[in-house]
């Protein structure tokens, strides 16, 4: 079989295929989306994949396809496992019937994410074994391995992949189909699988005797846990892409690879470190295996001298444990002065639709509490119309709870919350707002997708995982029947009705629904107006270039405004806060 | 014939502005290399950073393992830029007798264009104070030229693939299976006409 190039979560989906899984289920999220997304290009057949309306639902569904007899997995993003973690922190105690695999795919140095939590942690935290590749063949590899582990140990497993392990593209040689499948068929088993706190105590014991067992079988696994004898006076206890990273930084060193994070082959570890004079642990983020060998009683240097925040990197290992000097370790090259060139931080597109929404709440000077999604980047200058971020689902309740706080004679609070996000989790904080009360002004940017992640489809985008036309929810409908009267639709790219919508809600003295209803412009290029330009009625105001729109920029410090007509898509927001009527329309609406 | 690079072309980093076609340049060059029968290690970059913002991919070829999907600093034989300044934040990657590729292309920052903050000049020659050799091409007027202003990617790929010891049959075939039908034809040209302006310089 030919070798391939895949990225982590091609592998993972491939890993999945070979298995045999028949049930995958996931939310978006950076770096874990290509994995569903995979599954659907490559049409694996027999394989069921859909877009959960969030990972609750998504392991949910995945327990659900477990216990019927079939391999299941769910797939998620690190934040993504917190809202998991009701169903994981009991499924653990009912254990599985189909091998259930639970992909983390965690983000060191946030790339694309809102924190950089460490999920080893939930491993030992559920009691459950987490395998970690450190590259795509391990990805497809452990991936197997993992649903067969599952069924063994009648435990759900972690899959934990890295943000550089995701995407990265390294050789795979495509494993062969597996032959151990489970038997489908639901077996009813009501005192192991129904959570009442009778049958719950029984369970107990039965998760702290299968993790002795688990412990017992990573002991054993030298080909999980592998043991590379090089130079004895320095050994390193690593796993993951800094595996990669200690093998590029420290060729000669020995090396303890833990192909299991969790549970950690304790008399492996210890038995390695008898061979070694100076022992070293080297591992992204907490020090998760640091504090269990120290606790065995085994010394180590780890996050002494390790970063404890951020991505690893070969360069911050070698300065680290070998201590080079500045040329090697990765000083800007100062004869370019490249530590002064200007930041490019990333900025709504051009003919975004979110842009009218921040455009208007930046002039009203509202406070808003935002959410997660593209219009995140509301909060970068010049548009600046974002005052809270937390997690996903968020920005509902903050607005409710920063009104409640400041009082009756404050404005009614804002929240901008995208469509996915809505129904991932800002509903219930809706439904609260209604019914305890609430005045706050909730905006609804409904672009027709989950953009930022790729375009991903949920419940009211009017298409499924596998690009079939579905129904789309209705969100004033949602919003009514959750008990908001108070609700409009307006099309964001109308600034004027915006700005009317919105200081009509702050008037209403119960609570607001505005759908901003427009279609991502990536998404819809069927949607673009032509071009616009700048004619010489411009009087350099400068009044357009607070839309922070990349196509719009100044000729000069102080000179005209001007369109650069590779970027503009003619969504005409600037032509409506020209004061001068110095923007004009070329080419037709295609 | 101004300047030959030491050693084989091993660790190459290609960057540039979200959007650019970042990931399908370092798609074909990282398949090259697997076809050519090398380890091959590609990192990139997803998610936010993609809206506009400054991003990198590394693609790194070895004749038996690559470890590390991340170049060291100083650790790159050349640096693709598919934007000037872009080149210069990303120049301390390339090793002191590596290769600095850019497009003299030109996208500035949202700061830049409202007037709040210049482009920086002297790109160039901040380049050239540095260590590594330099080769700048306007792969926006080749494309022009060649009647398709996307394949401007293409040049540059073109160019880098000139100083990497592997046949342009293989660039050719790979890039062709890459892109769609009707526009295999120019990307063909675009290639050879990178390699073209990096071989008056090789």
């Amino acid at each position: 079989m030919a070798k391939k190039l895949l990225n982590g979560n091609e592998a993972i989906a491939l890993g999945a295929h070979l298995a045999g899984a028949q049930v995958v289920a996931g939310y978006p999220g950076t770096p874990s989306t290509e994995i569903i997304e995979t599954i659907v290009r490559e049409d694996y057949p027999g394989m069921y994949a859909e877009w959960a309306p969030n990972e609750k639902v998504a392991l949910e569904v995945a327990i659900g396809a477990s216990l019927s007899g079939v391999r299941a997995m769910a797939t998620m993003k690190h934040v993504g496992v917190n809202v998991a973690a009701d169903p994981l922190m009991t499924v653990t105690y009912m254990g599985v019937r189909g091998g259930l695999v639970i992909v983390t795919a965690d983000d060191p140095g946030m790339h694309s994410s809102q924190n950089e939590q460490d999920n080893r942690n939930y491993a030992r935290f559920a009691k459950i074994p987490m395998f970690e590749p450190s590259d795509s063949q391990e990805a497809q590899d452990m991936t197997m391995r993992a649903f067969s582990l599952s069924e063994a140990y009648d435990t759900p497993v972690f899959v934990r992949s890295t943000t550089r392990i995701s995407h990265t593209l390294t050789v795979v040689q495509m494993g062969e189909a597996a032959t151990d499948h489970p038997e489908r068929g639901f077996v009813r088993d009501q005192k192991k699988l129904v959570m009442i706190p009778a049958n719950a105590r029984h369970r107990h014991p039965a998760v702290e005797a299968r993790l002795e067992k688990l412990t017992a079988f990573v002991s054993k696994a030298d080909d999980l846990n592998r043991v590379e004898f090089r130079d004895r006076s320095l050994g390193i206890i690593t796993g993951g892409v800094a595996y990669q990273y200690v093998r590029e930084a420290l060729p000669g060193a020995s090396v303890l690879k833990l192909g299991v994070s969790y549970p950690i082959p304790i008399e492996t570890i210890r038995s390695f470190a008898d061979e070694i004079d100076r022992l070293y642990v080297v591992e992204e983020l907490d020090p998760f295996w640091e504090m269990e060998i120290r606790a065995a009683g085994i010394d180590v240097i780890g996050k002494e001298i390790i970063p404890l925040t951020g991505e690893l990197t070969p360069d911050i290992i070698r300065r680290a444990i070998a201590g080079e000097d500045e040329h090697q370790a990765g000083v800007v090259r100062d004869d370019t002065g490249a530590a002064e060139v200007p930041g490019r931080p990333p900025s709504l597109c051009p003919g975004c639709p979110h842009r009218g929404v921040f455009y208007i709440l930046n002039k009203l000077n509202l406070i808003v509490s935002g959410d997660i999604g593209c219009y995140s980047l509301g909060v970068m200058p010049p548009l600046s119309a974002m005052d809270t971020l937390t997690c996903m689902g968020a920005s509902i309740g903050h607005a409710m709870g920063m009104e409640k706080g400041l009082g009756a004679d404050a404005p009614d609070a804002v929240a901008v919350i995208g469509d996915s996000p809505f129904l991932h989790s800002g509903m219930t904080a809706l439904a609260d707002v209604a019914y305890n009360g609430g005045r706050v002004t909730t905006i609804i940017l409904d672009n027709h997708s989950t953009a930022m992640t790729g375009h991903q489809g949920n419940p009211a985008s009017g298409y499924n995982a596998r690009m079939q036309e579905v129904p789309r929810l209705d969100f004033t409908a949602v919003a009514k029947s959750l008990g908001i009267h108070d609700v409009h639709r307006v099309d964001p790219y109308e600034l004027d009705a915006v700005e009317r919508v919105i200081r009509a809600a702050q008037k209403e003295s119960g609570p607001s629904v505005i759908v901003a209803d427009r279609a991502c412009v990536l998404l819809d290029r069927k949607s673009h107006r032509g071009h616009h330009t700048i004619t010489e009625d411009c009087a350099a105001c400068g009044i357009c270039l607070d839309l922070g729109c990349p196509a719009l920029f100044r000729e000069g410090a102080d000179g005209p405004a001007a369109i650069n007509p590779a970027l503009c898509t003619g969504c005409g927001m600037c032509a409506q806060v020209c004061r001068f009527d110095a923007v004009e329309q070329e080419g037709e609406r295609s | 014939m101004s300047f030959r690079l030491k050693r084989p072309v091993r660790d190459i980093a290609v960057v540039g502005v979200g959007g650019q076609g970042i990931i399908l340049a370092t798609d074909v060059i990282a398949t090259v290399f697997l076809e050519a029968g090398y380890d091959v290690k590609k990192s990139e970059v997803h998610g936010m950073a993609q809206r506009g913002g400054s991003v990198q991919s590394h693609v790194r070829r070895h004749p038996e393992r690559v470890y590390s999907p991340l170049i060291a600093e100083r650790g790159a034989d050349v640096l693709v830029s598919f934007e000037a300044m872009e080149a210069l934040r990303y120049a301390s990657i390339v090793a002191d007798d590596g290769l600095i590729l850019y497009n003299t292309l030109k996208i500035p920052t949202s700061a830049m264009s409202t007037g709040q903050s210049p482009y920086p000049r002297d790109i160039d020659e901040r380049l050239k104070q540095g260590s590594p050799k330099v080769l700048s091409v306007d792969a926006l007027r080749l494309a022009q030229d060649l009647g398709n202003l996307r394949v401007a990617n293409t040049v540059l790929v073109g160019a880098l693939s000139q100083f990497i010891d592997i046949p342009q049959s293989l660039w050719g075939d790979v890039l062709s299976a890459r892109v769609p039908k009707a526009a295999v034809e120019v990307n063909l040209r675009a290639l050879a006409a990178g390699r073209e302006i990096a071989a008056e310089v090789f």
